[in-house]
Formats: structure tokens, C-alpha cells, sequence
């Protein structure tokens, strides 16, 4: 445990090859393949794709959050803070959970237990994780409280999760896992389940306790509006493989995947008014039976034979940009 | 006060009944259970009749004889084949088990069925009434009539069957209450149907695969009752399980074959009928498996 | 909280006064009564000894009679055994009981749950599978059955434990065992669904992601939701511990009331038999109320109710 102080000029996080496979009554499902991606600290990394695209269950599977057996996780390397995640004991990734890895969840409704008070939920990690009193706890948790804009946080600690509206939950769900001042924080779609003006306050929230607590976040999100607003940086997902990484502005501005292109046309936001909305065609590949060639092919209009042949790799085809199209490393995009 | 039983209503779905077969086939437990069960329904209804003994001869100079080529299961204090006496009980256990299982289930389909069909103010005060029974010490009551309206078994498979029916009450309302919002049944009220035929024609037979659960569920708790008041010396006058395991344990000591056979019997008897039961309905429902 | 627990003590009432009836006639209108059996000198001694208990009263009168006895507190003297009053009765054979049951219950508890969050927790390995059997085995192995094969065993054979009555300690032992195992296995079964059912829930993942041990995932964080099934299991098995005791009171000659009462059926003793009832009544609904109660303390969800 002696490297895990970072070190400087090193990643906060690096990622190579991480392959998650659910294997259930003999059928092995591939979730997220061949998953290589790095992180800076204090910076803001958004992964998008759709519900089934592998987002949630690689994120997940950095911290084996994942039910294990079905799930099976593999990966070159998952170096977080100097040490590898996927081969440290229990205890030594439980010291990590929580304390230097804080993870806001999509369903504020079910990701807090309604059986233990607010006040419980919030200080247990504190006192798991540093032993200090519980009274120190307290007067921690209620101060987060206030810091994630609840009111009345002292009277909300003896409140029960059922007690509270969804955005207050969310909020509550916000502050326990930036309690113990995580370097990166996880946040797995935390606006979905919202109303829109809720989840504009939450969004603004998660913002201003990142630029005050300078900590990295890695934002997974169907949304593209929210990723545009809130990432530096962003990888797309497709199939349980990263399509395309880039810098947000510039994927926006001319991106590199067709995928990428598509989600984007999709949305109203990044439109040009005249043309039609553009949805995008067929559904979602079936990860148990994936195509030979690139997955995203069936889908795709610029497809050309070869698609069908060879699953192209991710590959660096600009500085800090990459891409995993045919086309697209072969100079023809 | 009844989530749990609540709970047990829980959605059951129809899935095409090939697959109920490939699932309840996978399960070994339960396909040994059932081949077990007819083997000892066989033997229970053939048996004594292929035996040299009958259930009453004496062989006075064979008292107590432990378990031997002549007599598998030993002989008792009158030298009687014990055998033959765990076969003729099988008959009594089993008989009792299918006649009062039976009016157990027509009751408490009914019930069910008219409580969940009608909805509302009725329901709400059929079920309240359920809870109550439920909540009566219903074992009192059986021994009570027992003891009072003498040994009949006509009155012993009504007394069992009378309190053992709220369970599959419970089930078939919650089964009927989530029918009725089926397009079929809207479709079957839209012809113009009476009531009676588009709850009897229409949805019970869509209720099948649970009362066929419940029924096989059922079963062992009602051999259990009977075979209970029987240990008691409040059974019938014939021998059934459980007055020979009365009689097994009073010699237990010198001679334990006369409580094992009889106890192994009933018990592989009740561990057959459960495991069936949990088969069925782990293959009518796999979501709900209770077993691993 | 109060009204909760008032309203719910006048529900107890109907279903009392249910009680009372349905025993009253269903002992009444059965043939014989409790002296028919004996040898009078006289019809004349009959005749006065059932009206020294007001048996020669219309049926009704004898009905309010005993209603009205009840709302004072007086059961009535037993019939045959007219020493002791019921009450008297009930005072020294219930405590013996309710001991028996409570043992049960303790029994079914800490080797029911136990196992049940065991298997749970290791879902589908040798563990669950073990004592997923011995579960199903305890379901289908009837107490009356259980209990002389652990006298055999333990008593006779190996000569550790007594063979029967309720004074010393150990004479308890096997009389709790036979009575608790079967609920053990039930709620085992019980507990392991709902244990399952309630670690694939998010707000698990949520106590994992804050890097807290195992122990405290699964005995703060699962633990409350999986209870709720048992608890609700505890009504109806309350019943079953007491009416159960019939049976183990029976094997190892335990002084208790299911005793009693079984006697006083078979003597047509009608005061002791109300009496009876009444006490096994009162008691599985005041346990029901219990596991009301039980259930709000642990779910805060229903406690506005």
C-alpha cells in the first residue's frame, strides 16, 4: 500500500483492456470488451451510450460492484491512484470504495436503504472508513448536508429516505459519497431518474463540488446535452466497446465515428432547424450474438464491405483523439 | 399481518407448457419425488394384497421379531407383519390425504374465487374473515369435533379439509384480482357472458397451474394433520401412520423398527409430496425457485 | 402509536366473542355431556349435579350465563375436576406452556435465521445446498415422529439427555428442540429467499460502494428487509408453537395446558375447554399484534400508519 499516494505526472486512473463477460446457464455475454481509457486527475470524463452499450457495467466493474458470479471481470490493469484494482484483497478494495472512490447511483428511489435513517447511511462510511466518533461523523454529514444545498440537514438526518422528494434524495445520495473527499467520483446517470429542473440544480451541483473539491468525475450518461455541458472529455460506447474518445468540443464539432455522428444528429439541441430529426435506425446490438465484423455496422450508413469482415480497433488517428472506424483510420471519413 | 401470504399470490405467468416440462423435468428432486410417490401409492394399494400376512394375523409365536426375510419390517407385541400394517396405514394416511386435500381445495377455490371475482366491500370482508380463521387456533377445533363427534372418517376428512383451506383461498383471489384485468376476460365480458360462466370458464381454468401447486402443497398438510390426531388417539379406528407411530413409540426402547418403518414411511411420504410441490412451482414459475 | 394499538385491541373483541361462540355450541350441541359417562346411584344425583352447574338451563341462559361470567373474569369451576376453579387451573398449567413455546420460538429463531442468511450469502455453493436440505428435511419430518427419534437417540441410545419431564434444565432441552425445528427450517427457507431477494437490490450496491465490511452489508443494510417475511411467518407460527405443544407436551410428559386440554376434550369438561381455547385465542392474537408491531419498528414505511 506504499504507492498508493499519487504520484505526480502519473494518471489518476488507467484502464487496459478490461473485459466484463456475464456468464449465466452456460451463455457467456460479453458486457464490455477489450475497454482501454485514461484518466487525469480533477478532470471530467463523459461515457455515453445507450441503456445496454456496457457504460454502467464497466464503470462498475472498476470497483467490483458487480454481482460476481454472474458477472466475470478481466483487464490487463486498472491502475487507480498506484494500485491495482482488480488485484487487491476485498479489504484493501473496501478501503478504497467509498473513502477514495465516491459513486452517486441512477435510482435515488432504490439506491438508499429505506429501513436506516439518513443520519446512518451518512455517517456509517465516515466511521468505517477513519474511526472517529460518532458525534464527529454527525457534525461531518450534517456539514456535507448543507454543502449539497438540503435544508434543514440536522433535521434531516433522523429522516427516512421514503421521507424525502427525489432530487433531496439525490442529494443526499451526492453527499455521501463525496464525504470522505473521494479523488475520483463515479456518477452513474445521477439526473435520469429527475425532473428536468431538478436535474438542472443537480447537474450545476455536481459541477461546483467538483471545481471545489478538484476531484475527477467520470460521467456515465445516455444524455449528450449533459455531457456537453459538464465533460472535458468524452468516450462513446458502443457494444460493450468504446467507439470514440475525444475532446467534448471537438466531438461535437466534427465527429469521428459514425455512431458518434448519429446520437448527435439525434439531438434537437445540436441541430441545424431545417433538416428533419434524424433517429437512428435498427435497435441496439444483441451482445450475445455480435456480429463478426464492427457491431455497429448493421446500423450503419457508411458501412462498406470490409466492415463486415474485420472489427476495427481503437486507435489513436489525431492528437487526444481516437476513433474505431474503418473508414475513419483508413483516411476515407 | 399477511404480507407473507400475500406475497405468495404473486404474480404467477403462463409460459407455453412444453417448457413447464422441460423446466419441471430438469428437476431431478422432484421427478424422483414423483416416481417415489407413485411407487408408494402402488405399493400401498397393491401390496397388501401380493403379501402371505394380513394386517391382523398373529403369529403369536413371532411377537417382536426384528426385521427378518419373512417379515421385512419386523412384527409387534401380537407378532402382527409390520409390513403390512405400514401398507394398510399407507391406505388409511392416503385416503384421508385425497378426500380431505380435495374438499380443502374445492372450498378454498371457491372462496378464492368469488372473493377476488367480486373485488371491493365483499373481498375486503371475505378476506378480514380469512385472517381471522387463520389466526384461530384451528388444531383446537379439529380436536375439539374429533373427540365430540366421534371417529368417523367422513368427519375427520371435513374437520381437516374445513381448516385447511385458507391458504389456496388466499392464492386464488390474488390469481383472480390480477385476471381481471386481462384483455380475455374484457373480451369474454364484452360477449355478453354471465358472470358465472366468465369466472368459471374463463378464469379458473387460467388458474390451473396454481391450484395444481397448491393442491400438491396441500397434500402433506393434511397427511401431517390427520397422521397428528391419529398420534393422539384421535384418528380413525383403523390404523393409519400415525397410530402406528403411537404404538412405535411406546415400545421404542426394546424395539425401535416399530416407530422407524412407520415414521420413515410417513416422512418419505411428506418429503416426496413437498418436493413435488416446490417443483411445480419452480417450473411454472422459475422466478420464484426457492430451491437453489 | 396509541390509537394504533387501541384500535387494533378492539379488534380483538369480535373475534373473542367468535371464539367463544363457535366453542360454546360446537361443545354443547355434541352428544353426551360430562357426566353422562358416569354411574349415578340415581337419575335424581344427576339431575343435582347438573343443576349445581347450571347444566339444566336452557341452552341460551347457559350461553349468556358464561358470556357474562367471562366479562367478570370467572371461568367457571371445572367439571370434573372440581378442585381448582379454571382459572386456577390455567394459572398453574399455562406457564409451563407458554415456556415451551417461548423455547420453541427461540429455537426456530437463532438456528432458522441464521442459516437462512448463511445460505443466502452463499447462494449456490455446498453451503446453501446443505442447509437447504436440512430445511426441507425439518419441513417434512412432523414433530411427533421427531421428537421420540431424539429420545431414542440422545436419551436411550446415548444416555445424555432425560427421557422425559419438565423440572431440571436439561430435561428441557429435547421437548424445545422437537417443537422449534420445524418453524427453524421454515423460516430458514423463508429468510433465505428474502435475503436473496433483498441483496440484488440497489441500495445494496449503494452500502458496498461505500466500502463497508461485509458483516455490516449484510446485517445492517439486508438484514431488516429480509426479516419481514419472518415476521410476518411468526402470526401463524405462534399458533403452530402453541397448538404444536400438544404433541411434545404428549411425548415427554410435559404439565402443561395443551395437556389439559386434550383431556378435557375427551372428558367433555366444558368449563376447562372454554377456557382453554380462550387462553390459546387470546394469545395467538396478542401475537399478532406483536408481529404488527414488529413490523412497523423495523420498516419505517409503515410506522405513520
Amino acid at each position: 500500500m506504499n504507492d498508493t499516494t499519487p504520484r505526480l505526472d502519473s494518471k489518476l486512473l488507467q484502464v487496459k483492456n478490461l473485459n466484463v463477460t456475464f456468464v449465466s446457464a452456460g451463455v457467456a455475454v460479453q458486457a464490455v470488451s477489450q475497454l482501454s481509457f485514461e484518466l487525469d486527475a480533477g478532470e471530467t470524463l463523459g461515457i455515453v451510450g445507450e441503456s445496454g452499450s456496457g457504460k454502467t457495467a464497466a464503470m462498475m466493474s472498476l470497483v467490483k460492484l458487480l454481482p460476481m458470479p454472474p458477472a466475470r471481470i478481466e483487464a490487463d490493469e486498472v491502475r487507480f491512484e498506484g494500485a491495482d484494482l482488480l488485484r487487491l484483497s476485498q479489504q484493501e478494495l473496501r478501503r478504497i470504495r467509498g473513502r477514495r472512490i465516491g459513486i452517486v447511483f441512477q435510482e435515488p428511489m432504490t439506491a438508499l436503504n429505506p429501513y436506516l435513517t439518513v443520519g446512518y447511511q451518512l455517517t456509517e462510511g465516515i466511521i468505517a472508513h477513519t474511526r472517529c466518533k460518532r458525534t464527529e461523523a454527525r457534525a461531518r454529514a450534517v456539514e456535507m448536508l448543507e454543502q449539497v444545498g438540503v435544508s434543514e440537514p440536522i433535521r434531516r438526518m433522523s429522516s427516512y429516505p421514503h421521507e424525502l422528494s427525489g432530487g433531496m434524495r439525490q442529494r443526499v445520495m451526492i453527499a455521501m459519497a463525496l464525504l470522505l473527499n473521494p479523488s475520483l467520483l463515479i456518477a452513474d446517470e445521477p439526473t435520469t431518474a429527475l425532473d428536468v429542473t431538478v436535474e438542472a440544480q443537480i447537474l450545476d451541483l455536481i459541477m461546483k463540488l467538483r471545481d471545489r473539491l478538484g476531484m475527477a468525475v467520470i460521467w456515465i450518461t445516455h444524455n449528450l446535452g449533459v455531457v456537453a455541458e459538464t465533460c472535458t472529455r468524452t468516450a462513446v460506447m458502443y457494444a460493450g466497446k468504446i467507439v470514440e474518445v475525444a475532446p467534448t468540443a471537438a466531438l461535437f464539432e466534427s465527429p469521428r465515428h459514425p455512431y458518434t455522428e448519429a446520437l448527435i444528429g439525434a439531438l434537437p439541441a445540436f441541430h441545424p432547424r431545417k433538416e428533419p430529426l434524424r433517429g437512428l435506425n435498427g435497435a441496439p446490438p444483441d451482445l450475445s450474438c455480435l456480429p463478426s465484423g464492427c457491431p455497429f455496422e448493421p446500423r450503419c450508413s457508411y458501412a462498406m464491405p470490409d466492415c463486415r469482415r474485420t472489427s476495427p480497433e481503437l486507435k489513436e488517428i489525431a492528437a487526444g483523439r481516437c476513433s474505431a472506424c474503418l473508414r475513419v483510420q483508413r483516411g476515407e471519413w | 399481518m399477511t404480507s407473507a401470504h400475500r406475497n405468495e399470490a404473486a404474480s404467477f405467468t403462463f409460459q407455453g407448457r412444453n417448457s413447464i416440462a422441460r423446466c419441471f423435468l430438469r428437476n431431478r428432486l422432484a421427478v424422483a419425488s414423483l416416481i417415489v410417490l407413485v411407487l408408494i401409492v402402488m405399493s400401498c394399494v397393491l401390496g397388501p394384497m401380493f403379501s402371505r400376512y394380513t394386517w391382523q394375523d398373529q403369529e403369536r409365536e413371532n411377537r417382536f421379531q426384528p426385521p427378518c426375510r419373512t417379515h421385512w419390517f419386523g412384527t409387534d407385541n401380537l407378532g402382527r407383519d409390520i409390513f403390512v400394517r405400514v401398507l394398510m396405514g399407507g391406505r388409511v394416511s392416503l385416503e384421508v390425504a385425497t378426500v380431505a386435500t380435495g374438499v380443502a381445495v374445492f372450498i378454498g377455490v371457491l372462496y378464492g374465487a368469488l372473493a377476488g371475482f367480486w373485488g371491493g366491500r365483499v373481498d375486503a370482508v371475505m378476506m378480514r374473515f380469512v385472517d381471522i380463521m387463520y389466526s384461530l387456533p384451528y388444531a383446537v377445533f379439529v380436536i375439539i369435533v374429533v373427540t365430540y363427534f366421534g371417529r368417523s372418517l367422513v368427519l375427520l376428512f371435513a374437520a381437516i379439509g374445513a381448516v385447511e383451506w385458507l391458504t389456496m383461498a388466499r392464492i386464488i383471489r390474488g390469481q383472480i384480482l390480477s385476471l381481471k384485468r386481462r384483455e380475455f376476460v374484457e373480451a369474454a365480458w364484452a360477449t355478453g357472458l354471465p358472470w358465472y360462466r366468465v369466472l368459471f370458464r374463463h378464469m379458473l381454468p387460467n388458474t390451473l397451474g396454481v391450484i395444481v401447486v397448491y393442491t400438491t402443497l396441500t397434500a402433506p398438510r393434511v397427511i401431517l394433520l390427520e397422521a397428528f390426531l391419529s398420534y393422539l388417539g384421535l384418528g380413525t379406528q383403523e390404523a393409519s401412520w400415525g397410530t402406528l407411530i403411537q404404538d412405535g413409540v411406546a415400545a421404542m426402547e426394546e424395539y425401535p423398527w416399530l416407530l422407524i418403518f412407520p415414521s420413515a414411511a410417513l416422512t418419505l411420504t411428506l418429503f416426496a409430496l413437498n418436493a413435488l410441490g416446490d417443483g411445480l412451482r419452480d417450473a411454472f414459475d422459475p422466478r420464484n425457485s426457492s430451491h437453489p | 402509536m396509541a390509537g394504533f394499538f387501541v384500535r387494533r385491541l378492539m379488534e380483538f373483541i369480535p373475534v373473542v366473542f367468535l371464539v367463544i361462540t363457535l366453542t360454546f355450541f360446537l361443545v354443547r350441541l355434541a352428544p353426551g355431556g360430562p357426566f353422562s359417562g358416569e354411574k349415578f346411584v340415581s337419575e335424581e344425583a344427576l339431575r343435582q349435579i347438573e343443576a349445581q352447574y347450571n347444566l339444566d338451563a336452557p341452552l341460551f341462559v347457559q350461553y349468556w350465563d358464561y358470556l357474562t361470567d367471562v366479562l367478570r373474569g370467572d371461568l367457571g369451576p371445572s367439571l370434573k375436576r372440581p378442585n381448582r376453579s379454571v382459572t386456577e387451573w390455567i394459572k398453574l398449567k399455562f406457564p409451563v406452556s407458554l415456556e415451551l413455546g417461548l423455547y420453541g420460538l427461540f429455537v426456530a429463531l437463532f438456528i432458522g435465521l441464521p442459516a437462512g442468511v448463511l445460505a443466502a450469502r452463499y447462494q449456490n455453493t455446498w453451503i446453501d445446498r446443505v442447509t437447504m436440505s436440512g430445511a426441507t428435511a425439518g419441513i417434512c419430518i412432523p414433530n411427533f415422529v421427531l421428537g421420540p427419534l431424539l429420545v431414542l437417540v440422545f436419551a436411550i441410545w446415548l444416555g445424555w439427555l432425560p427421557v422425559a419431564l419438565w423440572e431440571k434444565p436439561v430435561d428441557k432441552i429435547l421437548p424445545s428442540l422437537t417443537l422449534g425445528v420445524v418453524y427453524a427450517a421454515y423460516i430458514a427457507r423463508l429468510s433465505r429467499t428474502a435475503m436473496i431477494e433483498v441483496l440484488s437490490q440497489d441500495f445494496i450496491r449503494t452500502a458496498r460502494a461505500k466500502g463497508l465490511s461485509e458483516f455490516q452489508v449484510v446485517f445492517r443494510h439486508a438484514l431488516p428487509g429480509a426479516l419481514q417475511p419472518v415476521v410476518a411467518f411468526l402470526g401463524p407460527a405462534a399458533a403452530g408453537l402453541l397448538t404444536g405443544s400438544f404433541v411434545v407436551e404428549n411425548i415427554f410428559r410435559v404439565p402443561g395446558l395443551g395437556t389439559e386440554f386434550i383431556k378435557a376434550a375427551l372428558n367433555r369438561d366444558y368449563t376447562m375447554i372454554m377456557g382453554t381455547v380462550l387462553v390459546f385465542a387470546v394469545l395467538i392474537l396478542f401475537f399478532n399484534l406483536l408481529v404488527d408491531l414488529i413490523h412497523a419498528w423495523i420498516d419505517p414505511r409503515l410506522r405513520h400508519d
